[in-house]
């Protein structure tokens, strides 16, 4: 049973936490994508790569696109009017929730990437409270029922979602919280 | 050796259901052979074999009647898995008539998530047969797996393996009401032969089995409504932000507007594929093929959860049960025409609809009559009695219901 919805990401159920940020992730890129003055790019994987994968779509775009990205302007658009479009078709978070109903070889591929989280309430590790970048932070170890490999998440903490997964821990007999 | 023509004559005659002694015979001496003509005929036509309702019905109606056709079943051991419904019956008529056969049950258990129209009549029979004859295997390799993974399946509900949630609680209301069996299997056994056979063997469950099934297909059932409730409204949202992004003229030919056009239909792509496959997903958890089976698990529902151990276990499941199908059938009206539209060609929306309200009304009936034990729940302050409470509140002030539900 879906609980609540935190910081449109983090799903509180009242046997698992569901987390997801792809669709959110590709759209923070395309800013740095369309126009490359806006960031400079990361070395690591694009997201829209990982994109691209799971809906098997292939993006057509100019030949040796990622090699010359930097060459490339867009003369006839301001920046502010990109941005307001790129605004205007912002994601919303039930795009995430419903990466639920991929495949399960997907589903799984996703989620050792770090795009989505399910966290079982009765295999937490432990839960705290944490201090990072003068932020403080809920991190939650726990193992992934699918992968079966222990991992960490973290989201920005709130007094009252920090007392709900408690209680919902509690609640099933856990003691690690 | 038979040749070609001989082979696409008897796969011919299996899929239009024209099952006697004669194509019985030729079939099992071709499968026992290996005969590698009849495997490749056979193979070329295994969809057609599997799908066709004719073939399913007759050998399950064969089979119940100890027709002297499928007598040659007995014994048939390996062979038979090149047709998976065949080593089913195989058990089902070894089990119901008493003839010894060679059946691994770890493998017959396998065979039970091939999807056809008749699945939900086979597979029951199939967890009747291991429960009888191997009940150690029952509880590891069934009842055990339905308790640890269901999280598993509750997060990712689109898979095939789904169905086993359903013949397991489909199996369950069998036995715990003989005469449901003779509602769910009128069509191919008027005369209640298995009915009998439940009354006379009587295999047991225990209370907490009955507890875990049920909450497993509840769980499993309402997580995928949510999921679909969920798809409708992220279709509903992408097809408004495909045509803000098609009627901007500015990003026409621009690299910009090929990334994010490409973007935005991508995504559409993706909540499509989503919707189809809960739909389907949906469909094959309720039952909604076979109108006795959807009956079945209404019925069943009611005589399962009247138990007051197995009501006080699964509130929450129940309740939730009620309310994600509640939520569906209000929201259904707030889609645009556009949308509306478009989903007709996708597939029909109202049939799900119907048999999910079908079963809930069964829940919702048990709930209504234990209203005390469940107000008793619903007074506990904490999550996520609290937040069900809010939730139902908020429910029956948009649609007018629940009178039945107080809180002390």
């Amino acid at each position: 049973m879906l609980l609540r919805i935190y910081r449109n990401l983090v799903y509180i159920h009242d046997k698992y936490i569901y987390a997801a940020n792809l669709y959110g992730s590709v759209y923070r890129e395309l800013p740095s994508l369309i126009m490359p003055r806006l960031k400079t790019r990361s070395r690591k994987p694009l997201n829209i790569d990982v994109f691209q994968a799971i809906t098997r779509k292939p993006l057509q775009l100019p030949p040796g696109f990622y090699d010359k990205l930097d060459k490339f302007t867009e003369a006839e658009l301001s920046e502010d009017r990109l941005t307001r479009i790129i605004e205007e078709v912002k994601p919303r978070g039930v795009y995430d929730y419903i990466l639920r109903g991929l495949d399960r070889e997907l589903f799984t591929y996703l989620l050792s990437r770090g795009y989505v989280w399910v966290i079982p309430y009765e295999s937490i590790h432990s839960l705290d409270i944490r201090k990072q970048d003068d932020l403080e932070i809920i991190a939650i170890r726990y193992m992934c029922p699918f992968t079966r490999t222990i991992r960490i998440f973290k989201t920005v903490y709130e007094p009252k979602i920090y007392n709900l997964i408690r209680e919902l821990c509690r609640r099933t007999g856990n003691r690690m919280c | 050796m038979a040749t070609r023509y001989e082979a696409w004559d008897i796969i011919k005659r299996l899929v239009e259901g024209r099952i006697d002694r004669e194509i019985m015979d030729k079939l099992i001496i071709q499968l026992k052979k290996h005969n590698r003509e009849f495997l490749e005929v056979l193979n070329e036509n295994i969809n057609r074999l599997n799908r066709s309702s004719e073939f399913n019905r007759e050998l399950l109606t064969a089979v119940i009647h100890a027709d002297p056709a499928v007598s040659v079943l007995e014994g048939i051991g390996r062979e038979a898995l090149f047709i998976p419904q065949l080593y089913k019956a195989a058990a089902t008529y070894s089990l119901l008539h008493g003839v010894p056969a060679r059946i691994e049950p770890i493998t017959l258990l396998k065979t039970m998530i091939v999807p056809h129209k008749y699945t939900s009549l086979y597979n029951p029979l199939v967890i009747l047969y291991v429960h009888r004859k191997h009940p150690d295997i029952l509880a590891k390799h069934l009842l055990s797996p339905i308790r640890s993974k269901l999280i598993i399946y509750s997060v990712n509900p689109v898979t095939v393996r789904i169905i086993v949630f359903r013949d397991l609680f489909l199996y369950a209301s069998i036995i715990k009401d003989p005469g449901l069996a003779e509602e769910l299997y009128r069509s191919v056994d008027p005369y209640g032969a298995i009915r009998e056979y439940v009354e006379k063997q009587k295999p047991q469950l225990l209370v907490e089995e009955y507890s875990e099934i049920t909450r497993a297909y509840l769980e499993v059932l309402s997580s995928t409504i949510l999921l679909y409730r969920s798809a409708l409204r992220a279709y509903n949202e992408c097809i408004e932000d495909k045509s803000r992004v098609r009627s901007e003229t500015s990003l026409k030919d621009t690299i910009s507007g090929r990334i994010i056009d490409w973007y935005v239909s991508a995504g559409c792509t993706l909540i499509e594929n989503t919707l189809r496959k809960t739909y389907s997903s949906l469909l094959s958890q309720t039952g909604a093929l076979l109108e006795e089976v959807y009956g079945t698990i209404k019925k069943g529902l009611a005589r399962i959860l009247e138990q007051p151990e197995v009501l006080r276990g699964n509130i929450i499941e129940g309740l939730n049960q009620v309310l994600e199908a509640y939520t569906l059938k209000t929201r259904w009206k707030d889609y645009s025409s556009t949308t509306e539209t478009l989903l007709e060609e996708i597939h029909p929306p109202s049939e799900a609809l119907k048999v999910i309200m079908e079963i809930t009304s069964g829940v919702e009936e048990v709930l209504e009559k234990h209203s005390v034990i469940v107000s008793e729940a619903l007074s506990t302050d904490s999550e996520p009695y609290r937040s069900l409470w809010e939730r139902f509140m908020k429910l029956s002030v948009e649609t007018g219901g629940f009178p039945w539900l107080t809180r002390k």
